[in-house]
Protein backbone atom coordinates (compact mmCIF):
# COMPACT_ATOMS: atom_id res chain seq x y z
CA UNK A 1 0.00 0.00 0.00
CA UNK A 2 1.02 3.47 -0.58
CA UNK A 3 1.87 4.06 3.00
CA UNK A 4 2.15 8.13 3.04
CA UNK A 5 -0.64 10.36 3.18
CA UNK A 6 -1.92 10.21 -0.42
CA UNK A 7 -4.99 11.65 -1.92
CA UNK A 8 -5.82 9.25 -4.71
CA UNK A 9 -5.78 10.57 -8.11
CA UNK A 10 -9.39 10.46 -10.33
CA UNK A 11 -8.06 8.02 -12.66
CA UNK A 12 -9.60 6.50 -16.27
CA UNK A 13 -7.95 3.59 -18.27
CA UNK A 14 -8.88 4.18 -21.81
CA UNK A 15 -8.94 1.07 -24.02
CA UNK A 16 -11.01 -1.15 -26.64
CA UNK A 17 -13.83 -3.08 -25.37
CA UNK A 18 -11.75 -6.39 -24.75
CA UNK A 19 -9.16 -7.90 -22.53
CA UNK A 20 -5.43 -7.37 -24.04
CA UNK A 21 -2.97 -4.62 -22.61
CA UNK A 22 -5.31 -3.38 -20.62
CA UNK A 23 -6.85 -6.03 -18.49
CA UNK A 24 -3.48 -6.09 -16.09
CA UNK A 25 -3.76 -2.47 -15.38
CA UNK A 26 -7.71 -2.87 -14.68
CA UNK A 27 -7.49 -5.80 -12.44
CA UNK A 28 -4.50 -4.21 -10.53
CA UNK A 29 -6.25 -1.39 -9.37
CA UNK A 30 -9.60 -3.50 -9.29
CA UNK A 31 -8.39 -6.33 -6.54
CA UNK A 32 -6.43 -3.09 -4.95
CA UNK A 33 -10.04 -1.65 -4.65
CA UNK A 34 -8.61 1.24 -6.29
CA UNK A 35 -11.75 3.33 -7.91
CA UNK A 36 -11.33 4.01 -11.51
CA UNK A 37 -13.10 5.04 -15.04
CA UNK A 38 -12.81 2.15 -17.23
CA UNK A 39 -13.56 3.78 -20.42
CA UNK A 40 -13.80 1.47 -23.90
CA UNK A 41 -13.95 2.94 -27.02
CA UNK A 42 -14.32 1.10 -30.48
CA UNK A 43 -12.24 1.22 -32.76
CA UNK A 44 -13.53 4.07 -35.04
CA UNK A 45 -13.83 6.23 -32.11
CA UNK A 46 -10.03 5.67 -31.55
CA UNK A 47 -9.30 6.26 -34.86
CA UNK A 48 -11.16 9.56 -34.63
CA UNK A 49 -9.65 10.56 -31.77
CA UNK A 50 -6.12 9.55 -32.76
CA UNK A 51 -6.48 11.89 -35.81
CA UNK A 52 -7.09 14.89 -33.53
CA UNK A 53 -3.78 14.15 -31.78
CA UNK A 54 -5.77 12.98 -28.73
CA UNK A 55 -3.46 10.44 -27.50
CA UNK A 56 0.17 10.89 -26.60
CA UNK A 57 1.58 8.15 -29.13
CA UNK A 58 -1.46 7.32 -31.01
CA UNK A 59 -1.83 4.40 -29.16
CA UNK A 60 -3.81 2.54 -26.54
CA UNK A 61 -4.10 1.47 -23.55
CA UNK A 62 -3.62 5.23 -21.93
CA UNK A 63 -4.30 6.22 -18.77
CA UNK A 64 -5.37 9.16 -17.50
CA UNK A 65 -4.39 10.82 -13.82
CA UNK A 66 -6.65 14.00 -12.71
CA UNK A 67 -6.54 14.34 -16.01
CA UNK A 68 -3.59 14.24 -17.81
CA UNK A 69 -2.62 11.05 -19.89
CA UNK A 70 -0.20 8.76 -20.27
CA UNK A 71 0.72 5.60 -22.33
CA UNK A 72 2.49 2.96 -22.19
CA UNK A 73 0.59 -0.01 -21.12
CA UNK A 74 3.98 -1.91 -18.69
CA UNK A 75 4.70 1.68 -17.39
CA UNK A 76 0.84 1.57 -16.34
CA UNK A 77 0.66 -1.50 -14.56
CA UNK A 78 3.61 -0.79 -12.66
CA UNK A 79 1.60 2.73 -11.23
CA UNK A 80 -1.43 0.67 -10.95
CA UNK A 81 0.50 -1.90 -8.80
CA UNK A 82 1.94 0.83 -6.47
CA UNK A 83 -1.29 2.38 -6.12
CA UNK A 84 -2.85 -1.15 -5.10
CA UNK A 85 -0.03 -2.70 -3.12
CA UNK A 86 0.49 -5.38 -6.23
CA UNK A 87 4.04 -3.47 -6.71
CA UNK A 88 6.65 -4.60 -4.13
CA UNK A 89 8.47 -1.88 -2.37
CA UNK A 90 11.76 -3.22 -1.58
CA UNK A 91 13.83 -2.42 -4.37
CA UNK A 92 15.37 -6.33 -5.46
CA UNK A 93 11.78 -7.56 -5.32
CA UNK A 94 10.30 -4.86 -7.64
CA UNK A 95 13.56 -6.22 -9.89
CA UNK A 96 12.31 -9.25 -10.18
CA UNK A 97 8.76 -8.24 -10.75
CA UNK A 98 9.89 -6.08 -13.68
CA UNK A 99 12.41 -8.83 -15.20
CA UNK A 100 9.18 -10.85 -15.25
CA UNK A 101 6.74 -8.44 -16.99
CA UNK A 102 9.08 -7.22 -19.16
CA UNK A 103 9.94 -10.55 -20.46
CA UNK A 104 6.56 -11.10 -20.77
CA UNK A 105 6.10 -7.56 -22.76
CA UNK A 106 7.94 -9.61 -25.29
CA UNK A 107 6.19 -12.20 -25.64
CA UNK A 108 3.37 -9.81 -26.42
CA UNK A 109 5.53 -7.72 -28.34
CA UNK A 110 6.21 -10.68 -30.90
CA UNK A 111 2.72 -11.85 -31.65
CA UNK A 112 1.45 -8.24 -32.26
CA UNK A 113 3.99 -8.38 -34.93
CA UNK A 114 2.05 -10.64 -36.64
CA UNK A 115 -0.87 -8.76 -36.91
CA UNK A 116 0.52 -6.68 -39.52
CA UNK A 117 1.34 -9.56 -41.87
CA UNK A 118 -1.44 -11.53 -44.40
CA UNK A 119 -1.25 -14.51 -45.49
CA UNK A 120 1.51 -16.74 -46.08
CA UNK A 121 3.79 -14.52 -44.68
CA UNK A 122 1.77 -14.33 -41.62
CA UNK A 123 1.46 -17.79 -41.55
CA UNK A 124 4.65 -18.61 -41.59
CA UNK A 125 5.55 -16.08 -38.56
CA UNK A 126 3.24 -17.59 -36.75
CA UNK A 127 3.65 -21.13 -37.01
CA UNK A 128 7.62 -20.16 -35.98
CA UNK A 129 6.82 -18.36 -32.74
CA UNK A 130 4.38 -21.61 -31.93
CA UNK A 131 5.92 -24.48 -32.67
CA UNK A 132 9.88 -23.08 -31.86
CA UNK A 133 9.99 -19.39 -30.28
CA UNK A 134 7.42 -18.67 -27.69
CA UNK A 135 7.86 -22.18 -25.91
CA UNK A 136 11.15 -21.39 -25.82
CA UNK A 137 10.87 -17.82 -23.93
CA UNK A 138 7.93 -18.69 -22.21
CA UNK A 139 10.02 -21.68 -20.54
CA UNK A 140 12.97 -19.41 -19.74
CA UNK A 141 10.20 -17.39 -17.74
CA UNK A 142 8.94 -20.05 -16.21
CA UNK A 143 12.45 -20.69 -14.90
CA UNK A 144 12.96 -17.35 -13.68
CA UNK A 145 9.54 -17.85 -11.32
CA UNK A 146 10.57 -18.28 -7.38
CA UNK A 147 8.34 -21.52 -6.85
CA UNK A 148 7.97 -20.32 -3.03
CA UNK A 149 4.06 -19.90 -3.51
CA UNK A 150 1.31 -20.23 -6.37
CA UNK A 151 2.72 -16.70 -7.26
CA UNK A 152 5.42 -15.85 -9.46
CA UNK A 153 7.71 -13.42 -6.97
CA UNK A 154 7.32 -13.99 -3.43
CA UNK A 155 4.24 -14.88 -2.11
CA UNK A 156 1.43 -12.52 -2.48
CA UNK A 157 0.12 -11.57 -5.71
CA UNK A 158 1.63 -8.86 -7.53
CA UNK A 159 1.89 -7.32 -11.19
CA UNK A 160 4.27 -9.90 -12.56
CA UNK A 161 1.01 -12.31 -11.94
CA UNK A 162 -1.44 -10.29 -13.66
CA UNK A 163 0.92 -10.16 -16.48
CA UNK A 164 1.43 -13.89 -17.01
CA UNK A 165 -2.57 -14.11 -16.59
CA UNK A 166 -2.80 -11.25 -19.17
CA UNK A 167 0.01 -13.17 -21.49
CA UNK A 168 -2.15 -16.30 -21.17
CA UNK A 169 -5.31 -14.68 -22.10
CA UNK A 170 -4.41 -13.69 -25.13
CA UNK A 171 -2.44 -16.39 -26.34
CA UNK A 172 -5.60 -18.43 -25.36
CA UNK A 173 -8.09 -16.14 -26.69
CA UNK A 174 -7.80 -16.41 -30.31
CA UNK A 175 -5.89 -13.14 -31.04
CA UNK A 176 -3.65 -13.89 -32.45
CA UNK A 177 -5.82 -16.85 -34.47
CA UNK A 178 -4.24 -20.51 -34.63
CA UNK A 179 -1.34 -21.66 -34.77
CA UNK A 180 -0.60 -19.61 -31.78
CA UNK A 181 -2.40 -20.81 -28.96
CA UNK A 182 -1.71 -21.04 -25.13
CA UNK A 183 -0.43 -24.63 -25.39
CA UNK A 184 2.80 -23.07 -26.10
CA UNK A 185 2.70 -22.73 -22.10
CA UNK A 186 2.08 -26.03 -21.85
CA UNK A 187 6.19 -26.64 -20.59
CA UNK A 188 5.55 -24.00 -18.11
CA UNK A 189 4.18 -25.40 -14.85
CA UNK A 190 4.69 -22.18 -12.49
CA UNK A 191 3.39 -19.81 -15.24
CA UNK A 192 0.28 -22.14 -15.31
CA UNK A 193 0.29 -21.63 -11.54
CA UNK A 194 0.56 -18.00 -11.66
CA UNK A 195 -2.24 -17.49 -13.91
CA UNK A 196 -4.36 -19.72 -12.13
CA UNK A 197 -3.62 -18.23 -9.01
CA UNK A 198 -4.60 -15.05 -10.95
CA UNK A 199 -8.02 -16.35 -12.17
CA UNK A 200 -9.19 -17.92 -9.11
CA UNK A 201 -8.55 -14.69 -6.86
CA UNK A 202 -12.38 -13.55 -5.58
CA UNK A 203 -11.75 -10.07 -7.14
CA UNK A 204 -11.00 -11.48 -10.31
CA UNK A 205 -13.70 -13.97 -10.42
CA UNK A 206 -15.87 -11.03 -9.40
CA UNK A 207 -14.59 -8.49 -12.45
CA UNK A 208 -15.05 -11.08 -14.60
CA UNK A 209 -18.44 -12.09 -13.83
CA UNK A 210 -19.15 -8.07 -14.42
CA UNK A 211 -17.65 -8.42 -17.65
CA UNK A 212 -18.88 -11.41 -19.27
CA UNK B 1 17.95 6.86 -2.48
CA UNK B 2 18.77 3.28 -0.55
CA UNK B 3 19.11 5.39 2.27
CA UNK B 4 15.42 5.20 2.77
CA UNK B 5 15.07 1.50 2.50
CA UNK B 6 17.81 1.43 5.98
CA UNK B 7 19.46 -1.67 4.30
CA UNK B 8 23.13 -1.88 3.29
CA UNK B 9 23.82 -1.52 -0.51
CA UNK B 10 24.37 -5.11 -2.24
CA UNK B 11 27.35 -6.18 -4.06
CA UNK B 12 26.55 -5.26 -7.88
CA UNK B 13 27.82 -6.46 -10.89
CA UNK B 14 26.53 -5.43 -14.39
CA UNK B 15 27.72 -7.61 -16.97
CA UNK B 16 27.54 -6.54 -20.62
CA UNK B 17 29.66 -5.49 -24.19
CA UNK B 18 32.46 -3.12 -24.09
CA UNK B 19 30.60 -0.51 -25.43
CA UNK B 20 27.69 1.85 -24.06
CA UNK B 21 24.69 0.00 -25.75
CA UNK B 22 22.13 -1.06 -23.26
CA UNK B 23 23.89 -1.06 -20.29
CA UNK B 24 24.72 2.52 -20.13
CA UNK B 25 21.97 3.88 -18.70
CA UNK B 26 22.44 1.46 -15.01
CA UNK B 27 26.52 2.27 -15.19
CA UNK B 28 25.88 5.63 -15.17
CA UNK B 29 23.16 5.67 -12.88
CA UNK B 30 24.95 3.99 -10.37
CA UNK B 31 28.21 5.82 -10.91
CA UNK B 32 26.41 9.39 -10.72
CA UNK B 33 24.53 8.33 -7.48
CA UNK B 34 28.23 6.94 -6.01
CA UNK B 35 27.10 3.40 -5.75
CA UNK B 36 29.67 0.94 -6.20
CA UNK B 37 29.68 -2.01 -8.56
CA UNK B 38 31.98 -4.50 -10.87
CA UNK B 39 31.32 -2.76 -14.62
CA UNK B 40 31.80 -6.59 -16.40
CA UNK B 41 32.88 -6.24 -20.19
CA UNK B 42 33.02 -9.27 -22.38
CA UNK B 43 33.08 -9.79 -25.85
CA UNK B 44 30.90 -11.82 -28.16
CA UNK B 45 32.81 -15.17 -27.73
CA UNK B 46 32.80 -14.88 -24.00
CA UNK B 47 29.05 -14.06 -24.14
CA UNK B 48 28.60 -16.85 -26.67
CA UNK B 49 30.47 -19.33 -24.01
CA UNK B 50 28.18 -18.53 -21.28
CA UNK B 51 24.64 -18.52 -23.08
CA UNK B 52 25.58 -21.34 -24.98
CA UNK B 53 26.34 -22.94 -21.01
CA UNK B 54 23.14 -21.73 -20.11
CA UNK B 55 24.52 -19.07 -17.49
CA UNK B 56 21.98 -16.22 -18.69
CA UNK B 57 18.57 -15.98 -17.34
CA UNK B 58 17.16 -14.75 -20.84
CA UNK B 59 20.23 -16.14 -23.18
CA UNK B 60 21.25 -11.82 -23.28
CA UNK B 61 22.92 -9.19 -21.72
CA UNK B 62 23.24 -6.83 -19.82
CA UNK B 63 22.40 -8.80 -16.66
CA UNK B 64 23.12 -6.99 -13.34
CA UNK B 65 24.42 -9.77 -10.31
CA UNK B 66 22.68 -8.33 -7.15
CA UNK B 67 24.57 -10.88 -4.15
CA UNK B 68 25.65 -12.81 -6.64
CA UNK B 69 21.73 -13.30 -8.23
CA UNK B 70 21.67 -12.54 -11.32
CA UNK B 71 18.66 -10.82 -13.47
CA UNK B 72 18.29 -9.67 -16.49
CA UNK B 73 16.12 -7.00 -18.92
CA UNK B 74 17.69 -3.94 -19.45
CA UNK B 75 14.64 -1.57 -18.17
CA UNK B 76 14.64 -3.23 -15.18
CA UNK B 77 18.56 -3.40 -14.75
CA UNK B 78 18.12 0.71 -15.06
CA UNK B 79 15.30 1.02 -13.05
CA UNK B 80 16.50 -0.85 -10.05
CA UNK B 81 19.54 1.11 -10.62
CA UNK B 82 17.96 4.34 -10.30
CA UNK B 83 15.97 3.35 -7.35
CA UNK B 84 19.10 2.86 -5.70
CA UNK B 85 21.14 6.20 -7.08
CA UNK B 86 18.19 8.29 -6.21
CA UNK B 87 17.21 9.06 -9.79
CA UNK B 88 14.37 7.10 -10.20
CA UNK B 89 11.57 9.11 -8.24
CA UNK B 90 9.45 8.21 -5.07
CA UNK B 91 6.84 9.03 -6.31
CA UNK B 92 4.22 6.92 -8.36
CA UNK B 93 2.81 9.91 -11.04
CA UNK B 94 6.73 11.20 -11.60
CA UNK B 95 8.26 7.58 -11.79
CA UNK B 96 5.33 6.69 -14.36
CA UNK B 97 6.12 9.40 -16.37
CA UNK B 98 9.70 8.49 -16.30
CA UNK B 99 8.83 5.12 -17.07
CA UNK B 100 6.54 5.97 -19.97
CA UNK B 101 9.92 7.87 -21.57
CA UNK B 102 12.25 4.95 -21.10
CA UNK B 103 9.80 2.35 -22.34
CA UNK B 104 9.25 4.67 -25.61
CA UNK B 105 12.94 5.11 -26.18
CA UNK B 106 13.50 1.13 -26.07
CA UNK B 107 10.71 1.05 -28.50
CA UNK B 108 12.75 3.13 -30.71
CA UNK B 109 15.66 1.07 -30.11
CA UNK B 110 14.10 -2.15 -30.66
CA UNK B 111 13.26 -1.09 -34.12
CA UNK B 112 16.79 -0.21 -34.93
CA UNK B 113 17.97 -3.41 -33.22
CA UNK B 114 15.35 -5.41 -35.79
CA UNK B 115 17.36 -4.11 -38.69
CA UNK B 116 20.51 -6.01 -37.16
CA UNK B 117 18.48 -9.60 -36.75
CA UNK B 118 19.49 -11.53 -39.86
CA UNK B 119 17.15 -12.56 -42.19
CA UNK B 120 15.38 -8.52 -41.59
CA UNK B 121 16.23 -8.01 -45.62
CA UNK B 122 18.18 -5.67 -46.73
CA UNK B 123 19.67 -4.02 -43.81
CA UNK B 124 20.34 -0.42 -45.45
CA UNK B 125 17.33 -0.34 -46.94
CA UNK B 126 15.35 -0.91 -44.03
CA UNK B 127 17.40 1.36 -42.25
CA UNK B 128 16.41 4.33 -44.73
CA UNK B 129 13.05 3.77 -44.72
CA UNK B 130 13.10 4.06 -40.79
CA UNK B 131 14.84 7.30 -40.95
CA UNK B 132 12.79 8.52 -43.79
CA UNK B 133 9.56 8.12 -41.06
CA UNK B 134 9.14 6.18 -38.32
CA UNK B 135 12.24 7.21 -36.28
CA UNK B 136 11.28 10.68 -36.87
CA UNK B 137 8.02 9.85 -35.98
CA UNK B 138 8.50 8.14 -32.88
CA UNK B 139 10.97 10.98 -31.32
CA UNK B 140 8.79 13.77 -31.73
CA UNK B 141 6.50 12.21 -30.28
CA UNK B 142 9.13 11.33 -27.46
CA UNK B 143 9.74 14.94 -27.34
CA UNK B 144 6.64 16.52 -26.91
CA UNK B 145 6.16 14.63 -24.02
CA UNK B 146 9.07 15.99 -22.11
CA UNK B 147 7.93 18.70 -19.89
CA UNK B 148 10.72 21.45 -20.30
CA UNK B 149 10.75 22.57 -16.57
CA UNK B 150 14.26 22.18 -16.80
CA UNK B 151 16.99 20.94 -19.26
CA UNK B 152 16.20 17.33 -17.66
CA UNK B 153 13.12 14.88 -19.38
CA UNK B 154 10.71 14.90 -15.87
CA UNK B 155 10.95 17.53 -12.96
CA UNK B 156 13.93 18.82 -12.14
CA UNK B 157 16.93 16.60 -11.72
CA UNK B 158 18.47 14.12 -13.66
CA UNK B 159 16.32 10.74 -13.55
CA UNK B 160 16.96 7.81 -15.61
CA UNK B 161 14.70 8.77 -18.46
CA UNK B 162 17.85 11.03 -19.17
CA UNK B 163 20.39 8.83 -19.34
CA UNK B 164 17.96 6.49 -21.65
CA UNK B 165 17.87 9.49 -23.58
CA UNK B 166 21.34 9.84 -23.35
CA UNK B 167 22.01 6.70 -24.70
CA UNK B 168 19.35 6.90 -27.70
CA UNK B 169 21.31 9.40 -28.90
CA UNK B 170 25.01 7.41 -28.25
CA UNK B 171 23.25 4.69 -30.99
CA UNK B 172 22.19 7.21 -33.47
CA UNK B 173 25.67 9.23 -32.99
CA UNK B 174 28.13 6.13 -32.99
CA UNK B 175 27.71 4.98 -36.17
CA UNK B 176 26.28 1.56 -34.68
CA UNK B 177 23.79 0.82 -36.91
CA UNK B 178 24.61 3.18 -40.50
CA UNK B 179 23.52 4.95 -42.19
CA UNK B 180 20.93 5.84 -38.87
CA UNK B 181 22.60 8.74 -37.67
CA UNK B 182 21.65 12.02 -35.48
CA UNK B 183 19.70 13.69 -37.99
CA UNK B 184 16.86 11.69 -37.00
CA UNK B 185 16.37 13.68 -33.77
CA UNK B 186 16.20 17.26 -35.65
CA UNK B 187 13.60 18.66 -34.17
CA UNK B 188 13.59 17.35 -31.09
CA UNK B 189 14.75 20.24 -28.95
CA UNK B 190 13.85 18.55 -25.57
CA UNK B 191 15.48 15.58 -26.22
CA UNK B 192 18.45 16.69 -27.56
CA UNK B 193 18.29 19.41 -24.42
CA UNK B 194 17.86 16.26 -22.22
CA UNK B 195 21.19 14.10 -23.71
CA UNK B 196 23.49 17.26 -23.59
CA UNK B 197 22.24 18.15 -20.03
CA UNK B 198 23.94 14.21 -19.30
CA UNK B 199 26.63 14.52 -21.31
CA UNK B 200 27.90 17.76 -19.40
CA UNK B 201 27.05 15.89 -15.54
CA UNK B 202 30.66 15.95 -13.87
CA UNK B 203 29.83 12.58 -13.09
CA UNK B 204 29.31 11.89 -16.50
CA UNK B 205 32.45 13.51 -17.66
CA UNK B 206 34.45 11.75 -14.91
CA UNK B 207 33.18 7.89 -16.26
CA UNK B 208 34.09 8.87 -19.48
CA UNK B 209 37.36 10.26 -18.58
CA UNK B 210 38.06 7.10 -17.07
CA UNK B 211 36.31 4.81 -20.35
CA UNK B 212 38.08 6.20 -23.27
Amino acid sequence: RVRRTFIMPALKITYFPIAGRAEATRLALYIGGVDFEDERITPQEFGEKKAAGAFPFGSLPVISVDGKMVAQSVAMLRYAGKLSGLYPEDPFQALLVDEICDACEEVVVMCVATMKMSGEEQLAARTKLAEATLPAILQKIDARLEGKSDFAIGTTISTADLMIYAVKSMLGGGVPKVPITDAVMDGCPKLLKAAKAVADHPKVMEWNEKHK
Amino acid sequence: YMGQFNVTMPALKITYFPFPGRAEAARLALYIGGIDFEDERIGFEEFGKRKAAGELPFGSIPVISVDGKMVAQSQSIHRYCGKLSGLYPEDPFQALLVDEICDACEEVICMIVATMKPGSGDQTENRIKLMEGPLPAALKKIDARLEGKSNFAIGTTITTADLVIYSLKVLMSTNMAPPINISVMDGCDKLLTSAQAVTDHPKVMEWYEKHK
